[in-house]
């Protein structure tokens, strides 16, 4: 860790994809994984499914 | 009231440099954090172009099939679901992963991993059976310009699932041995940068390649 980041409270600067950014802890983060992934799955047995069709 | 007040209506996120107080910039450069997922972010990006001309190559000559079969003859849409699955677990278990990082968990960190490997063997597995199929039957690249777009695109695809999966097995062994190192948690989050990108892309491929193309 450089000295930069050992003076400077860098709290609310977060990297592109950071999930330390989010608040909320492990509770909301597996929240929002599951809602992700059921969308994911959603849309995609629908993409099947107007193939099917 | 004070006479930054309207200085702030003007300029509410500070971004001139002639408020008082502290602003982003001031306090030299960002935290290697921030740094590393930028610069990965703009490696994507680069891998994005490159995939973009591999889809532009393959909708070019989708087509041309020199009398040969079309994707609706080749394709086995079952198979393609069972790959998509797999990613997609894969990427969720990866997000799970993140999350065990984040809590600091060896464990859940560990297990969430080789759920996420196995998941993209899994994945790996089926592209090399349809891969190996179809150039059985006769149908690998070098029969027709649609069937060598087919194969570059997908197979570079997996090439990168590949290459992913011995980066995945490095990160484990090096979380593992080494614990959650500053160093570590940021190869994890490029890691993981990398896997969601793969699985972005493989969404565009069952999309364009397989799912219109088994309606063509």
């Amino acid at each position: 860790m450089s000295r930069h980041d050992e003076v400077h409270d860098w709290r609310g600067e977060v990297a592109p994809g950071d999930e330390d950014g989010g608040e909320g802890g492990i509770g909301s983060g597996v929240r929002g994984y599951l809602i992700g992934f059921a969308l994911s799955v959603l849309l995609t047995v629908a993409s099947f499914g107007i193939v099917g069709t | 009231m004070s006479a930054a007040a309207p200085a702030a209506a003007h300029d509410p996120h500070r971004l001139g440099h002639h408020g008082a107080g502290p602003h982003p910039g001031d306090h030299g450069p960002s935290p290697k954090r921030i740094i590393v997922g930028y610069g990965f972010w703009i490696f994507l990006l680069s891998d994005f172009v490159l995939f973009s001309g591999f889809f532009a190559a393959y909708a070019v000559l989708a087509g041309a099939t020199a009398g040969g079969p079309s994707g609706r003859q080749l394709f086995d849409l079952h198979s393609v679901a069972i790959e998509t699955a797999c990613l997609l677990l894969s990427s969720y278990t990866c997000g799970m992963a993140s999350l065990a990082v984040a809590a600091r968990s060896q464990l859940w960190t560990q297990l969430s991993l080789i759920a996420t490997g196995l998941f993209g063997l899994g994945f790996l597995g089926f592209e090399i059976k349809e891969f190996v199929g179809l150039i059985e039957q006769g149908d690998g690249p070098q029969r027709s310009a649609f069937l060598s777009s087919f194969f570059t695109l997908v197979g570079c695809h997996g090439l990168h699932i590949s290459v992913g999966l011995l980066w995945l097995g490095t990160n484990m062994a090096q979380i593992f041995t080494k614990g959650f190192t500053g160093n570590m948690i940021r190869r994890f989050m490029c890691f993981s940068l990398f896997w969601h990108a793969l699985d972005i892309i493989w969404i565009a491929i069952f999309t364009v390649v397989y799912l219109i193309g088994d309606g063509r």
